[in-house]
């Protein structure tokens, strides 16, 4: 019990840094996502919107883990060094924009026509609907599944091992592979992980459930 | 890179992915029945397993079985582990898809004496496989991707022999870019075979 | 004399959603053979009064007779649900037909009929589609006996419904608001397959909007209004002369719609 105790604080340190990676990923991939999304469902170019369609699910088709491989022994091929830090941000930020314009995009299907009908019949400027109309619902619509989002972000920081970055499983391995307690501290560093994902999807249903209509 | 290893690597993907895929929609149908099961223990056991196994990334399922237990071979690690993990979601993807079966259904079979668990199983059950159906569908070609996952353990799965091709030969673009159409074209074809299994299951219930 | 006992009986019946009273103290009889049309303001309880009497909710307090057995169970105060047997007795001896028909959508409509004979009667194969073919012949659809539901009219699902029902040789049949789903040009054929019903001696309790089914096949309306009986009499005098301001002015709105 000791020896478990003795480990917090790199898992502690681990799980902080998993978090951060969280954070810019989503900080990044949010509004890129969303700026996607937007022009994915409403360009009125239909070879615009095919064009984004069809990069969102090439984007969206890879595993995460060749992504992240291609940016970090990829990228050095073309003269383009990133430290493993944000090579896992650029690689999160391309694999999971698709993920984000998929949920702008049925968030935007959810608002129903008649609501951009009748700001267009009351002559209310595009900006302006955007901004009191469309945005506020939509934001309303999508935000369990934005929470629910985050929490599969920050599952996929755990990738972040392969290329040596330091965060909570990379922790874990670490403690591992110097006390061999593998089950011990997997263990712990999976509760962490539990606990921080089941938060933030228990929170996620309860705010669906009280914005249902 | 040396692309004679990549239908070997390509087989143990698919390996991974269909025995995951078939464990998890089995033992997904033993956790809804729990979920939904008159004892509260046995629901309590399922919300427990469901939080749990989804809570954990995959990832850290796979070393703590593997590095951990230790029991299984790598591949033996990343089936097992996926296929659990999948039960979990299935089990969600049933249970909404139970849940969306509309309530007059459900109503007719009560005016019509028509036993619970009989209605459940030819009435209930079918249509909410209907209804559950693309959403399974997406959960496996997600898994496609989540195979790659088993790299990491030394599963010499497409990942891991383009991970070590990269490595050999310091090209770190060409393997990654071809196990990359792989994985896409993989997806593309349970996608597609999928869909042909979805409309089969459908029949002709709702056209209209 | 056996006939002096009314086949179904509501007595003192209450229902109340936690603080919203539906239904209040209401009393009802149907005499065997009896076809009462249920009229009354949307919200005023009759769709509550008529699941109320199949269990498909339990009234709050209160009791419903079905040849004189009681049907609802009560354990200290409070109506309990039937065990799984006393219920299927019950809604085998009372059909039910719904406003949206509820046909079992991955069925035909022939196997709609068929699972349903067999399931709640456990009547045998030949014999189950023997019947679910003749009650289609009588209500009209005998070609449609292989489509499902989703490719029939509302009409024609309606009829179905009809049929299904009928299968399980009810004693009693309630109709909630049968045609209000289904195109006004396709309510006629329901309404002739109800009327047929009514002309063979089925006890029928109707509620409805259509006061020309009412006043021609019905032997007696009841106006509902706020969880209780307001008026009621034989349809002909009830419709063409109400007694009551509320039912008067019930009327002349749906004539006027």
């Amino acid at each position: 019990m000791s020896t478990l105790v003795s480990w917090l604080p790199d898992l502690l340190e681990g799980l902080r840094h998993s978090l951060w990676l969280t954070f810019v990923s989503l900080l990044l991939g949010l509004p890129l996502g969303l700026v996607l999304g937007y022009v994915a469902e409403l360009t009125p170019s239909r070879p615009v919107r095919w064009l984004l369609v069809a990069l969102i699910e090439l984007a969206r088709g890879l595993p995460a883990l060749v992504v992240l491989y291609l940016v970090y022994y990829g990228l050095p091929s073309v003269s383009i060094v990133l430290s493993s830090f944000w090579s896992v941000i650029l690689a999160f930020t391309v694999s999971n924009a698709g993920y984000v314009s998929e949920i702008v995009r049925g968030a935007l299907r959810g608002i129903p026509a008649g609501q951009l009908e009748a700001c267009r019949a009351l002559g209310i400027g595009r900006t302006r609907t955007f901004l009191s109309v469309i945005a506020p619902q939509a934001l309303r619509i999508s935000t369990p599944s934005l929470i629910s989002y985050a929490a599969i972000v920050f599952q996929s920081t755990s990738l972040a091992v392969a290329v040596a970055e330091p965060e909570l499983l990379s922790a874990a391995y670490n403690i591992g592979s110097i006390t061999f307690e593998y089950v011990q501290v997997f263990v712990l560093a999976g509760a962490l992980y539990a606990v921080v994902v089941v938060a933030a999807s228990r929170l996620a249903g309860w705010l669906s459930a009280r914005t249902a209509y | 890179m040396d692309f004679s290893l990549l239908p070997e690597a390509m087989l143990l993907t698919v390996e991974i992915t269909l025995a995951a895929m078939g464990i998890g929609m089995v033992l997904g149908v033993l956790v809804v029945v729990a979920r939904r099961s008159r004892f509260r223990v046995l629901r309590a056991v399922a919300v427990v397993w469901t939080d749990v196994v989804r809570g954990v990334p995959p990832l850290v399922w796979l070393m703590l079985v593997f590095l951990g237990i230790g029991l299984f071979t790598a591949l033996g690690t990343a089936i097992i582990v996926f296929g659990l993990v999948a039960s979990a979601y299935c089990a969600e993807i049933y249970r909404s898809g139970l849940e969306a079966v509309p309530r007059g259904q459900t109503e007719a079979l009560a005016a019509l004496a028509v036993p619970a668990r009989t209605g459940q199983l030819r009435v209930v059950a079918p249509q909410a496989a209907v209804i559950a159906a693309p959403a399974v569908l997406s959960y496996a070609i997600g898994l496609v991707k989540d195979s790659s996952l088993a790299s990491v353990i030394g599963v010499a799965e497409l990942t891991f022999v383009a991970n070590r091709a990269a490595n050999r030969t310091g090209d770190g673009i060409t393997p990654f870019v071809t196990v990359g159409v792989l994985y896409l074209l993989f997806s593309l074809l349970l996608a597609v075979a999928g869909k042909l299994g979805t409309q089969r299951l459908e029949g002709r219930w709702r056209t209209r | 004399m056996e006939a002096t006992r009314p086949q179904l009986a509501v007595k003192d019946l209450s229902k109340s959603f936690g603080d919203h009273t539906v239904l209040s103290h209401l009393d009802l009889h149907l005499d065997r053979g009896e076809v009462v049309a249920l009229i009354g303001p949307s919200g005023g309880g009759k769709s509550t009064l008529l699941r109320c009497l199949n269990q498909l909710e339990l009234p709050t307090s209160g009791q419903v007779e079905l040849d004189g057995q009681e049907l609802v169970a009560y354990r200290g105060g409070r109506a309990v649900a039937s065990s799984p047997k006393a219920l299927q007795k019950i809604r085998r001896q009372v059909g039910m037909v719904f406003q949206q028909f509820n046909l079992f959508a991955n069925m035909t409509a022939e196997q709609n009929i068929v699972f349903a004979q067999r399931a709640a009667l456990g009547t045998s194969k030949d014999e189950a589609h023997a019947r679910a073919r003749a009650l289609l012949d009588r209500v009209g659809l005998a070609h449609k006996a292989g489509s499902h539901p989703a490719q029939l009219s509302g009409g024609q699902q309606q009829r179905v419904a009809i049929a299904r029902s009928l299968a399980l040789d009810p004693a009693v049949m309630l109709f909630d608001e049968p045609t209000s789903a289904i195109d006004p040009e396709m309510r006629s054929e329901v309404l002739a397959v109800m009327r047929e019903l009514a002309e063979g001696g089925m006890t029928m309790l109707v509620s409805t909007h259509e006061m020309g089914f009412a006043k021609q096949a019905s032997d007696r309306t009841v106006f509902l209004c706020d969880g209780g009986i307001l008026e009621q009499g034989p349809s002909r005098q009830l419709l063409d002369e109400p007694q009551h301001d509320r039912t008067r002015q019930f009327l002349r709105a749906l004539a006027e719609a």
